[in-house]
């Protein structure tokens, strides 16, 4: 029989002798600070879907204009800057004030052409000469811009992707990275601190007082708990973030997710902890622990690689078998 | 001298005391080492037994058996006549050989967490680890760390762990070793304050001249079995060589 208060006493001592510990503290908070400096840095390096072009001479200057007013449907905001000549656009490139330049017969970009950048010059400058072509053929303005925007292809998908599919799987592998984590992080604790009791022969007077089991128990409990506030605390800080900043657009699935995350280091814990607890006890010392947590170790990587193989092959076998099997995170 | 152990109580009249604790025929082996062959013997009320053999006769496995920290191959130990359970065992007092504590647990918080664990309520068991560092000398100590201790103020704190739940029976396992003259002293007040309070003492020693001196009754083992027991001031000038011996590399 076991005895809840004796348990409950055993998992208060170890939440308040972790809870105070520096090694829980300094690395919680490092955890928030570089969570919220990831959220800022991805926010503040969103907006490169703005380009500043520049234009050598006046025969560039249609191109250029072409470049920035063609954009709009593509999401894709172009200033333009007119340069005196090629030298200039050279210094300017490679200071990275500009992202590309046009002259009237080439494209400048300094290490490599954005894509997209590109793209959109080439088909302006193809505009720029079907339409010089069209005017020669003596076509009104008006003939020449309904010739040169068609309306264009309907699209049709035929199993059109989950929109949210794109987030959720972003939030699921920053929460399988946190699980894995977590799972092994309060799992070392629990076999350190069994090998500590034996270590420091206090074990001999706790279990001339309680049973071993109260004693696992408190202590699972005790340190999952710490465990499960931290992944509470840091999950809560980075909706907080994603949802303020913006990065974060559905909240609804995002905190679907985040307790899916909850609820399985409540699971995974229980189940872990307790084979880092026989690790535990089959080591003499702590530094005998690296050597019998091993294997439990490639258990817990193995598990996590195939989350994430599963999360990108939703329908691969690997997945559809760990579904089944008590180690595996999702 | 009475070699056969079930008849040690046989000193003591009925009038004088009760016996509270028996050892009924353990038996223990680890693979094949025979640690206890049938040992047996008993504790009264208010009696302080000193528990005397070599090293390797069995003494640390006989007090982890009272404990039940290990479990016997065979035989009982009955504590007023029953065999003992947890609610007994929590009401028993218990010094291991291995001392050992939590070392970055606070002197006062640690002996209320083990008070707590034996039942006792927060402020009960708070105001008697309180007691029993100012009665041990330890005072000023109460909110360092138990690693920053000097080792016999360690020591200090695991009896005060073994007292602080105000216990039934006190078994202690060697705790007079590494102790100098004073310890000696402070330790032996300690018990015999306990024994006068009706509570059994039980420890093992090395040495059979301490026993001589502060102990009631003394039992001796060797290799698993008694060999001899009864009242100290019975004690035989012509005990076995063994454990004069002993006690003259000890003293």
């Amino acid at each position: 029989m076991t005895k809840w208060p004796v348990v409950k006493l055993v998992a208060s001592r170890e939440i308040s002798a972790r809870g105070k510990d520096k090694s829980f503290i300094i690395p919680t908070a490092i955890t928030l600070a570089i969570l919220v400096g990831v959220i800022l840095l991805n926010v503040a390096t969103s907006g490169e879907d703005s380009f500043t072009v520049g234009y050598v001479g006046d025969e560039a200057l249609p191109i250029a204009e072409f470049v920035k007013s063609t954009p709009d449907r593509f999401d894709t905001e172009v200033t333009i800057d007119s340069l005196s000549d090629e030298d200039e656009a050279r210094e300017a490139l490679e200071d990275g004030d500009l992202d590309g330049v046009v002259t009237s017969d080439s494209l400048l970009f300094n290490e490599e052409a954005p894509p997209r950048l590109e793209q959109l010059a080439q088909s302006a400058y193809a505009d720029s000469q079907v339409q010089e072509e069209l005017r020669a053929q003596g076509l009104s303005d008006v003939e020449i811009a309904s010739a040169l925007s068609p309306e264009p292809l309907e699209v049709e998908l035929l199993n059109p992707p989950d929109p949210d599919q794109a987030q959720n799987s972003a939030i699921a592998f920053v929460g399988v990275l946190l699980l894995y984590g977590q799972l092994f992080g309060y799992g070392f604790w629990v076999a350190s601190g069994v090998v500590e009791e034996k270590a420091t022969r206090v074990v001999e007077i706790l279990l001339s007082t309680i049973r071993p089991r109260e004693l696992l128990a408190g202590k699972i409990i005790g340190i999952g708990v710490v465990g499960f506030v931290q992944l509470v605390v840091i999950a809560g800080v980075g909706l907080a973030a994603g949802l303020l900043t913006g990065l974060i657009d559905l909240p609804e699935s995002a905190i679907a997710t985040v307790l899916n995350v909850l609820l399985w280091f409540v699971i995974g814990f229980a189940f872990y902890s307790c084979l880092f607890a026989v690790a535990g006890a089959l080591a003499a010392r702590q530094e005998d622990l690296q050597a019998t947590t091993g294997p439990l170790s490639m258990l817990i990587l193995g598990s996590f690689f195939a989350a994430i193989f599963s999360g990108q092959n939703p329908d691969a076998l690997i997945g559809q078998v760990a579904t089944f099997l008590p180690f595996s995170h999702r | 001298m009475h070699i056969n152990p079930t008849t040690q109580g046989g000193n003591l009249t009925d009038a004088e005391s009760t016996r509270l604790l028996e050892i009924i025929d353990l038996h223990r082996s680890y693979g094949a080492t025979v640690a206890l062959d049938g040992l047996s013997f008993t504790v009264a009320e208010g009696h302080m037994m000193g528990f005397v053999g070599p090293n390797g006769a069995g003494k640390t496995t006989a007090m982890r058996i009272v404990l039940g920290v290990l479990a016997p191959n065979s035989g009982e130990v009955s504590w007023r006549g029953r065999p003992v359970d947890r609610a007994t065992r929590s009401r028993f007092g218990y010094m291991p050989e291995e001392r050992g504590l939590y070392p970055k647990m606070k002197v006062h918080d640690q002996l209320t967490y083990f008070g707590r664990l034996h039942g006792m309520e927060q402020h009960e068991a708070s105001e008697s680890a309180r007691e029993l560092i100012e009665k041990l000398g330890v005072a000023e100590r109460a909110d360092s760390r138990v690693e920053a201790l000097s080792l016999g103020n360690q020591q200090r704190v695991q009896l005060a762990a073994a007292l602080v739940h105000r216990p039934d029976l006190l078994v202690l396992d060697e705790p007079f070793s590494g102790l100098d003259p004073v310890g000696v002293d402070v330790l032996a007040e300690v018990l015999k304050d306990q024994a006068a309070r009706g509570v059994p003492v039980v420890f093992s020693s090395h040495q059979l001249e301490l026993v001589e001196r502060i102990c009631d009754d003394y039992t001796l083992i060797n290799e698993g079995r008694v060999v001899a027991s009864g009242r100290v001031q019975d004690l035989d000038e012509s005990l076995p060589d063994i454990f004069r011996r002993e006690t003259e590399v000890r003293a």
